[in-house]
């Protein structure tokens, strides 16, 4: 009885879906009779397996998991996938749930965006390698702050002495990203600022620029990273959690209003990863962080159909390509079925899940840099192959320093290489159908939503991070996994591997001498500034700070004026508080 | 005074807003499990909250981890206000330094020993047991 009725449902099932699907099923996947054969076929070679493994004594020697615990079968086959339903799990690019790609031509109808980091030394170092990147092919901009930017500090600080130009561009008033941008088409390129904390300064800054070029502000096309959320997981932020949310929200909304093809919020879950996480916990807090933004934005009266589409995220792509391939898929999924059942979004716009990719940095090794080359391309294969919108790929001598002109270069030249040469973006979603690939995209995405269950019954997202949550967690992954290594239970060619030492090898640095130059760039400008205006627009911006106000039209204004970004960041600490100091 | 017992006082930290802190955690949770006390400063410090903390901790060795290349001019800056503030204890550093710098910063600062991409966590716990017994 039971027997007949499972045929009998069987039956129908296949009848539907087969009107449904229009054949797709029956071509991509087996008709469920036949799971019982494949079983028995399983079986039958399972037993060839275990037998060779006996009689040549070898042992089987992979490991037993994916590097975020998954446990892991040595084939996967159609009965891995037995309930799959296609058009449920998958459908087509471009339609809900988008587990096959954001847009419906993607790749197809264009390359993804070559988006390359850069920014060291003076605005002038800055600029000359925007244009020879462009020159030799990129096609959006990545701007890199360096870390006195990014933590509210001028260069002519004297505590900032040696840091000033060395991870990334300094930017300490519009002065100094007039020189970054001096003739570059910012009307026509899209840029994306890395401001690793709050967008608010540079972002005003970028605003107040384009303003005197006359290019509306309708027309700019970019992203900046503006997510503080990360820095409270990992790093030490340096400003309090919920003022962070408050100023990177004000922008968003402003964005929302002002530049509708400005991504305000940029999710960043690449510095998760960086610090140490697994991908699961990259996506999973990633995802959530997100929620934090979108439920602070609807407070303030929006509709999800407004905020969402102009969200966009940053992830990472690491060793495990399939892992890799299999998160990026999952992610699409479950954003898309967030957005849809927790925050009813309406439009398609709202439910895709949009990311720029980096390649892993701390993936890279001092010992043998050269091999940094076939990483970068593992990795940047893996955010291809998982449909991203944009991508930069590390350049090979990245452990060791700044990229040299030539090592950027190659590192552009491996993106142009896999676009024209290999054939991989032919297809949408090549891996889209692989028993194993399904199987692995169907566990991260339980995977994510049972951490999501954690955070939803600790109290969202705000809370587990003010418990520092997220924090404790990343950190227990990251020295599991350096004792990994160490044990030599996760494999580094060159490192615990074929050892070899640490050579001599060129870095790219920045001279003191080129910070000389920033520090006395901005010098003049504060020499030179119309102090009037400078003590006007600070204060009008000091009292909207204050007020609780949408702060962004008055950090534009007080950008105008040359104000910088160190004196903005001293009106949120005297109004929001200092350092908390998490660790 | 201090007890003759008491465990040994790692002070870990960055100079410099520097956020890139994985190694840093990393070798804290190593010292740790093997029975060291760490006063964890962590990402983005100035040398004054480094020497402040120095003092008033009685430390028996700093550590400081360097990742975006100003390592050679905050970490004679350090050593020098560490010398000038009389405390004497070893300074290990680690990171991204390049081996003749590394060199200079032991035979000219008085740095006690400079870690390298790759080094070990065993190798740099014994390094931190050796210089302070």
């Amino acid at each position: 009885m039971r027997y007949e009725l499972t045929i009998s449902l069987m039956r129908i099932g296949i009848i539907s879906s087969l009107r449904a699907y229009d054949g797709v099923e029956k071509q991509t996947l087996p008709k469920r009779s036949k799971s019982t054969e494949i079983r028995q076929a399983r079986k039958k070679w399972k037993k060839t397996y275990d037998k060779w493994i006996k009689d040549t004594k070898i042992k089987d020697k992979a490991p037993k998991t994916t590097p975020s615990k998954i446990p892991l079968k040595s084939i996967y086959d159609p009965t891995d996938i037995d309930d799959f339903d296609y058009l449920k799990k998958l459908g087509f690019p471009g339609i809900y749930p988008f587990t096959r790609g954001v847009y419906p031509t993607m790749y197809r109808g264009r390359p993804w965006t070559v988006r390359l980091l850069s920014g060291f030394g003076t605005g002038e170092d800055a600029n000359e390698r925007f244009k020879f990147l462009v020159k030799e092919g990129e096609t959006g901009l990545n701007l890199a702050l360096d870390s006195p930017t990014i933590y509210g500090f001028d260069a002519d600080d004297p505590r900032m002495r040696g840091e000033v130009g060395q991870g990334g561009a300094s930017i300490s008033s519009i002065e100094a990203l007039e020189r970054i941008f001096k003739d570059l088409p910012i009307g026509r390129l899209s840029t994306s600022v890395v401001t690793h904390f709050l967008g608010l300064p540079t972002y005003a800054m970028y605003i107040a620029m384009a303003d005197k070029q006359g290019i509306p502000r309708k027309n700019l096309r970019g992203t900046t990273q503006n997510d503080p959320l990360w820095l409270f997981h990992v790093g030490n932020p340096p400003l309090p959690l919920k003022p962070s949310i408050k100023l990177a929200v004000d922008l968003q909304e402003f964005c929302m209003k002002h530049t509708p093809k400005w991504y305000g919020i940029n999710v960043s879950g690449y510095h998760i990863r960086e610090a140490g996480s697994n991908a699961i916990q990259e996506a999973v807090f990633t995802l959530a962080d997100a929620t934090v933004f979108i439920d602070e934005t609807l407070s303030r009266g929006w509709h999800i159909d407004d905020i969402a589409p102009q969200i966009s995220f940053f992830m990472n792509a690491y060793n495990n390509l399939f892992e890799e391939i299999a998160k990026f898929r999952a992610m699409r999924r479950v954003w898309a079925k967030i957005l849809k059942e927790r925050y009813g979004a309406k439009k398609d716009r709202s439910l895709i899940f949009k990311f720029h990719t980096q390649t892993g940095g701390s993936a890279l090794t001092a010992q043998e840099p050269l091999n940094n080359i076939v990483r970068a391309t593992i990795h940047s294969l893996a955010a291809i192959i998982g449909g991203t919108q944009s991508l930069h790929t590390d350049s090979y001598d990245e452990a060791l320093g700044l990229p040299t002109e030539a090592a950027a270069k190659l590192a552009l030249r491996t993106q142009h290489i896999i676009y024209h040469e290999s054939g991989v973006p032919n297809v949408i979603d090549p891996l889209g159908g692989s028993y194993y690939v399904e199987w692995l995209t169907d566990q991260v995405e339980e995977e994510i939503w049972r951490y999501f269950d954690r955070i939803d019954k600790a109290g969202g997202m705000l809370a587990y991070t003010e418990a520092g949550i997220p924090r404790r967690e990343i950190s227990q992954t990251s020295y599991q996994t350096q004792l990994a290594i160490e044990r030599g239970d996760i494999p580094i060619v060159g490192v615990n591997l074929f050892k070899s030492k640490i050579g001599d090898f060129e870095v790219c640095r920045v001279k003191l001498e080129q910070e000389d130059a920033e520090i006395d760039a901005v010098k003049r400008v504060k020499k030179n500034r119309n102090e009037k205006a400078v003590e006007e627009t600070l204060g009008e911006f000091r009292k909207a700070c204050k007020k609780g106000v949408n702060v962004t039209p008055y950090a534009i204004k007080a950008a105008k004026a040359n104000v910088t970004n160190g004196e903005m960041y001293q009106v949120f600490w005297d109004v929001y508080g200092e350092w908390p100091h998490l660790d | 005074m201090r007890k003759k017992n008491k465990k040994t006082r790692i002070l870990l930290s960055k100079v410099g807003v520097d956020v890139h802190d994985r190694g840093l955690k990393v070798i804290a949770a190593a010292l740790r499990d093997a029975g060291m006390e760490v006063i964890y400063l962590g990402a983005s410090r100035f040398q004054d909250e480094i020497v402040k903390s120095a003092e008033e901790e009685d430390v028996d060795a700093i550590g400081i981890s360097s990742m975006e290349g100003m390592h050679h001019v905050k970490i004679p800056e350090l050593m020098k206000e560490l010398r000038e503030k009389k405390i004497e204890v070893p300074v290990v550093c680690g990171g991204i330094i390049p081996m003749n710098e590394a060199n200079d910063l032991k035979e000219r600062h008085g740095v006690y020993e400079v870690f390298s991409p790759g080094s070990t966590l065993k190798e740099i716990v014994e390094c931190f047991r050796k210089c302070t017994s």
